[in-house]
C-alpha cells in the first residue's frame, strides 16, 4: 500500500500532512503555505485557480471565485445555512433539480463536491510533488455533526479528485488521535476548535478504542477573523480621533492594517504588548500621517472579550447534552490558530476547570490525526485501532411524528437491529417505513433518508399486526431496511446507499474532467518554466555583452543584440515551441559570446 | 417499549410493539425438537445404536473439556486394567512429539509471517527514504532562494516606507524642500542604490500597470470601471512587489480594469425574481455588489463570514445545533406527516 494522506477540509483554510518514518510532516502546497485556502476562481481562460492565487484575483472576479463551499456540501438549497449563505456571498447558488444547493459560475452549474475536488486534487499534487510518488489514498476529516449525505458528499469529493477516500474521520476524533489517545485508555475529552470562519466544540469518550462524540456544538459564523476585525476597527478609530481621516475608504491603508493586526494578534499571545507601526499611512494638507499605536493585551482582550464569551455558552451545551459535568472531562484540547490567544486558553480553563492541551499546532491537529489514522491503515501504526461507528442515530417515524431510533449513534460497524412494531388504528393494511436519521426526537427535525410502504396487512384490531423492521448497516455505510408481517410474512425492503446526489456516471465524468484540468495547468506551468529559464539565458548573456561587448566588433555586437532584442519579445509569447526555439537560439548566441570573448582575449 | 400513549390519537399508522418474543421461542424450541427426533428416526438412531469413532479421525483441539476429562478417566482405567505400562508411555511419547511438531509447525508459520512482514517493512522504508532523499536534495537547492526571499520579505516593508517618504518629500516643490534639497537628493540615491543592490541578487520589480492581470504575480485588491484601458488590465500599482526567479516575494497589490457592466435595469432583476432566468441578472448585480464590497472593505470581499460574524452570533448559536440541517427536511416531514394521515384514514376505512 502506498502512502495514505490525510486531509483536514475546511470551510476557510485546508492543510494536507502524511506520515513518515514514524513522524507526522506537514505538506507544503506549491507556494510553500502548510495551509491551503479552499478558495477556487474560475476565470473565463478556462482556468481553475486554487488556494492563495484564487484568492488574489477574488476582487476581480468575485461572480466566479468561490469559498466556504463545505457550508453547501451535502444541503439542500433551502437549508437555513445554505439560505444565510447566499445573502452574503458574491456567487450564486442555485436549486439542483434533486434540490441540492448547487453553484453556477460561467453558464455552468457545479455540485459542491466537484469545487471541493478541485481543491483535494491541487493538495493531493502538491503531496505528490512532495513525495516524489503517486497518491491514490487519503483520509479526509468532516466535523462530527456531518451526517450520511454530507460525508458521502465528501467521499465523492475525493473521488472526482482521483482520491480513494479511505475513510471519513471526524475532526475532533482525529485531533485527539494526534494528541495520542485511543491507546488502551479510556478518557473523556473535549475538543475546542476555533477556526478561521467556524467555532466547535464537541465532547469525545474513548472507550476501547473506540471514539464515541457524546455531543457536538458550535457556532458557525464565529472565528479568527472577527478577532482581526477588532484591531482594525480599533486602529481606524483611534486614527479618526487622532488625524481625522477615515481610512475605511483606502483600500490600500486596510490591507496594511490588516496585516498589522494580524501580525499584532499573534504577538500578543507570546508577549503582553505589540507595537504597531505604520508610517506613513495617510495624509492630508498638514502632511503625511503615521500610525504608531501600543495594543496591550489586556486592551485586546477587552476588545474581544464578546467574541470570546460566544464561545462559552455552546461548551455549556456540549456537555448538558453529554450528561457530564466538567469535572467528567479528562482532557480538552484546542484547536484552530484563533485558540493561540491566552484569553482562550484561560476562558476554556474556567469553563471546563483544567488547563487544556495546545502543544500541537492548532492549524495543524486534524490533519495530522488523519495522517496517523492513514498509518493505521498502511501498518505503519499499530497502537492504535479505529473502529467505525455511526455518525447520527438512524430510525424511523412512529405516532405523531415521533423520531423512534432503530441503531443508536456511535454504534460500531456492521450492525444490525430488530425492532418490532404495530397498527394504531383498527383494521389498518399498510404501514409507511419512514427511515430518517438524526439527534431529534421529531422526525421532521431529522434528514430524511427514504420511505416505502408496507401493505396487504390482514384487517385486524389496532396493536394486534406485529411488523418487525430490521436495520442492517456495513462499514460503507449503505442501511439495509427491510420491514416484514409476522402473521402473513409479508416482506418489503430497500436498501439506501448514501449518496451525495451525484451518479456514479456523472462522477466518472468529472473524474475524467479534472484529470483534463490538470494536465493543462502541467502544460502551463511547463510554460512558465520555460519562460523562466529563456529570462534567465537573456540575463546572463545581456550581461556578459555590457560587460565585455564593448571589445567586440561593432557588427557582431549588433547582431548579437538583435538577437537577444527578439528573443526578449518572445517571452510574452504563450507558444511552447517558439519559446523552446528561442531558447536554442539564445544558447547558442551565448557560446558565440564565449567564444568571441576567448579569442579577444 | 409501547413507546406512543394510550391517547386515541387517529393519526398515526405505525408504532413500537410490545416485544413479547417469548411465546414464538417456545413454539421455535419445540419444533427443533421435532425435527431432531424425526431426523434421528431417518439415522435409525436408537437408545441402543453404538458409535466407534476412529482415532485416527479424532480432533483432540475439537473435543469439549468434559468429554477429555472422561476419556482421560478411561485411558487411565484401560492402563490399571490391561497393565501395558510401555504401551502407554510409547504414547505418552508421541503424544509429545507431536504436540511439539505442532508447536514448532506454528512457530515457523508465525516466523515467516514476521519475515515477510519486515520485508514489506523495509521496501517501504527504502522507497520512503529515496524519496526523502531527493527531496532534501531539491530541499536545499531551494534553501538560499528561500532565504534570500524571507530576508527580502522581512526588508521590504522597510523600503516601502523609505520610498512613501521620499514620494512625500518629491511632492513639494523647490522653496518648500529648500536648504534640504541636496540632502533629499542623497536619499534619492540611497533608495536607487538599495533598488540596484536587490537587483543584483536577481530580486526585481513585478512589472504592473499596464499589463494584463496575472493573479501569479499580481493580488488585486480594487477594480476599475471608468477608464481606457481593456478589461483585466492592472490601472494601478498600489504596492510594489517583487520576485526573485519566477518566484513572487511579494506580490504587488493593484487596481485592475474592469469593463462597465452593460447598463441593465436593476429594478426588473428585483420585479422578475423568478427562477426562469436569473443567471444573467443576478450576475450582474453580484458583480456591483461585489465592486461596491471592493471599494470599501476589501476582506470582507474575500471573506464575507466575518463580517456577518458580528451581527449573526446569537442566532448562529442556534443554528450550528447538531444536527444544524435539521430544518431543511421540514417541509418533506411535513408533507410524510399528510402522507401518513391520509393513509391512515384509507387504512381505517377499508
Amino acid at each position: 500500500m502506498s502512502k495514505v494522506i490525510g486531509i483536514d477540509l475546511g470551510t476557510t483554510n485546508c492543510c494536507v500532512s502524511v506520515l513518515e518514518g514514524g513522524t507526522v510532516q506537514i505538506i507544503p502546497n506549491k507556494e510553500g503555505g502548510r495551509t491551503t485556502p479552499s478558495v477556487v476562481g474560475f476565470t473565463d481562460k478556462d482556468e481553475r485557480l486554487v488556494g492563495q492565487i484564487a484568492k488574489r484575483q477574488a476582487v476581480t472576479n468575485s461572480a466566479n471565485t468561490l469559498y466556504a463551499v463545505k457550508r453547501l456540501i451535502g444541503r439542500k438549497f433551502n437549508a437555513p445555512e445554505v439560505e444565510k449563505m447566499r445573502q452574503t456571498v458574491p456567487f450564486e447558488i442555485v436549486e439542483a433539480p434533486n434540490g441540492d444547493a448547487h453553484i453556477k459560475v460561467l453558464d455552468r452549474v457545479y455540485s459542491p463536491p466537484e469545487i471541493s475536488g478541485i481543491v483535494l486534487q491541487r493538495l493531493k499534487l502538491a503531496a505528490e510533488e512532495f513525495l516524489g510518488d503517486k497518491i491514490r489514498e487519503a483520509i479526509i476529516t468532516v466535523p462530527a455533526y456531518f451526517d450520511d449525505m454530507q460525508r458521502q458528499a465528501t467521499r465523492d469529493a475525493g473521488k472526482i479528485a482521483g482520491l480513494e477516500v479511505e475513510r471519513i474521520i471526524n475532526e475532533p476524533t482525529a485531533a485527539a488521535l494526534a494528541y495520542g489517545f485511543g491507546k488502551n485508555t479510556n478518557e473523556k475529552i473535549a475538543v475546542y476548535d476555533l477556526g478561521g470562519g467556524t467555532f466547535d466544540i464537541s465532547i469525545l469518550e474513548i472507550k476501547d478504542s473506540v471514539f464515541e462524540v457524546l455531543s457536538t456544538s458550535g457556532n458557525t459564523f464565529l472565528g479568527g477573523e472577527d478577532f482581526d476585525q477588532r484591531i482594525i476597527d480599533w486602529l481606524i478609530e483611534l486614527f479618526k480621533a487622532d488625524c481625522g481621516i477615515d481610512l475605511k475608504s483606502d483600500r490600500l491603508a486596510l490591507q496594511r492594517l490588516k496585516e498589522a493586526a494580524e501580525r499584532a494578534k499573534c504577538e500578543l499571545s507570546s508577549v503582553a504588548e505589540t507595537n504597531i507601526s505604520l508610517p506613513f499611512i495617510a495624509a492630508d494638507a498638514t502632511g503625511p500621517k503615521h500610525i504608531n499605536a501600543s495594543l496591550t493585551r489586556d486592551k485586546f482582550e477587552e476588545l474581544v472579550q464578546d467574541l470570546v464569551d460566544a464561545s462559552v455558552e455552546p461548551c455549556q451545551k456540549a456537555l448538558w447534552d453529554a450528561k457530564l459535568k466538567p469535572n467528567d472531562i479528562d482532557k480538552v484540547i484546542l484547536v484552530g490558530g484563533q485558540t493561540r490567544s491566552p484569553i482562550i486558553a484561560r476562558t476554556v480553563k474556567e469553563v471546563f476547570g483544567k488547563d487544556p492541551s495546545s502543544e500541537i499546532n492548532p492549524d495543524e491537529v486534524v490533519s495530522m490525526g488523519a495522517a496517523i489514522q492513514g498509518g493505521v491503515l498502511t501498518g505503519d501504526v499499530k497502537d492504535i485501532v479505529l473502529v467505525d461507528v455511526l455518525p447520527l442515530s438512524l430510525g424511523l417515524e412512529t405516532r405523531g411524528g415521533l423520531f423512534v431510533k432503530l441503531i443508536p449513534r456511535n454504534s460500531s460497524l456492521p450492525k444490525t437491529e430488530t425492532k418490532t412494531f404495530t397498527t394504531v388504528v383498527d383494521n389498518q393494511q399498510t404501514v409507511e417505513i419512514h427511515i430518517l436519521q438524526g439527534e431529534r426526537e421529531i422526525s421532521r427535525e431529522n434528514r430524511s433518508l427514504a420511505k416505502f410502504e408496507l401493505v396487504g396487512i390482514p384487517p385486524a384490531p389496532r396493536g394486534t399486526p406485529q411488523i418487525d423492521v430490521t436495520f442492517a448497516i456495513d462499514t460503507n455505510g449503505i442501511v439495509n431496511v427491510s420491514a416484514q408481517d409476522k402473521m402473513t410474512g409479508l416482506e418489503q425492503a430497500m436498501q439506501i446507499t448514501p449518496s451525495s446526489g451525484l451518479s456514479p456516471g456523472e462522477i466518472d465524468r468529472l473524474i475524467i474532467e479534472a484529470e483534463t484540468s490538470i494536465e493543462r495547468d502541467r502544460e502551463e506551468r511547463d510554460l512558465i518554466n520555460q519562460r523562466n529559464q529563456l529570462e534567465n539565458l537573456l540575463r546572463n548573456a545581456r550581461k556578459a555583452m555590457t560587460e565585455v561587448g564593448k571589445t567586440f566588433p561593432l557588427e557582431f555586437q549588433q547582431e548579437i543584440n538583435g538577437i537577444l532584442g527578439e528573443a526578449h519579445e518572445v517571452l510574452k509569447s504563450a507558444d511552447s515551441n517558439e519559446i523552446s526555439r528561442a531558447i536554442a537560439t539564445v544558447e547558442s548566441t551565448a557560446s558565440r559570446i564565449t567564444e568571441a570573448m576567448l579569442t579577444a582575449v | 417499549m409501547d413507546l406512543t400513549k394510550e391517547n386515541d390519537d387517529k393519526q398515526i399508522t405505525f408504532e413500537l410493539a410490545d416485544e413479547d418474543e417469548s411465546a414464538e421461542d417456545s413454539v421455535s424450541v419445540d419444533e427443533f425438537i421435532r425435527e431432531l427426533e424425526a431426523k434421528e428416526k431417518d439415522l435409525h438412531i436408537t437408545s441402543e445404536t453404538t458409535f466407534i469413532e476412529l482415532e485416527s479421525e479424532f480432533d483432540e483441539g475439537e473435543v469439549p473439556d468434559f468429554i477429555k476429562e472422561e476419556l482421560d478417566k478411561t485411558v487411565i482405567e484401560r492402563a490399571g486394567k490391561v497393565d501395558t505400562k510401555g504401551n502407554t508411555a510409547d504414547r505418552e511419547a508421541i503424544r509429545k512429539f507431536e504436540a511439539e511438531v505442532k508447536s514448532l509447525r506454528s512457530k515457523v508459520s508465525g516466523l515467516e509471517e514476521e519475515r515477510v512482514e519486515l520485508q514489506k517493512n523495509s521496501q517501504r522504508r527504502t522507497r520512503d527514504f529515496e524519496a526523502y532523499k531527493a527531496r532534501t536534495e531539491r530541499e536545499r537547492l531551494e534553501t538560499f532562494e528561500k532565504l534570500l526571499c524571507n530576508l527580502a520579505t522581512e526588508m521590504l516593508p522597510v523600503l516601502d516606507n523609505l520610498e512613501r517618504a521620499l514620494q512625500f518629500a518629491a511632492d513639494k516643490n523647490d522653496t518648500e524642500k529648500g536648504e534640504i534639497s541636496q540632502f533629499f537628493q542623497g536619499i534619492v540615491l540611497v533608495n536607487q542604490q538599495v533598488n540596484e543592490v536587490l537587483a543584483g541578487m536577481g530580486i526585481v520589480p513585478i512589472a504592473t500597470v499596464g499589463e494584463v492581470f496575472d493573479p501569479h504575480f499580481h493580488e488585486a485588491v480594487a477594480v476599475d470601471t471608468d477608464g481606457d484601458l481593456p478589461p483585466n488590465t492592472v490601472t494601478a500599482e498600489l504596492l510594489k512587489g517583487f520576485r526573485i526567479g519566477g518566484r513572487v516575494i511579494r506580490h504587488s497589490m493593484v487596481k485592475v480594469s474592469k469593463a462597465a457592466e452593460p447598463p441593465k435595469p436593476v429594478e426588473t432583476e428585483e420585479a422578475e425574481p423568478s427562477e426562469t432566468e436569473p443567471p444573467a441578472e443576478a450576475t450582474t448585480a453580484d458583480q456591483d455588489e461585489a465592486v461596491d464590497t471592493a471599494g470599501q472593505e476589501t476582506y470582507e470581499t474575500s471573506e464575507p463570514e466575518s463580517t456577518e460574524a458580528k451581527a449573526d452570533n446569537a442566532e448562529a448559536t442556534d443554528a450550528a445545533d447538531v444536527p444544524p440541517d435539521d430544518s431543511e427536511t421540514e417541509e418533506t416531514g411535513f408533507e410524510i406527516e399528510r402522507n401518513g394521515e391520509t393513509e391512515m384514514i384509507e387504512g381505517g376505512k377499508v
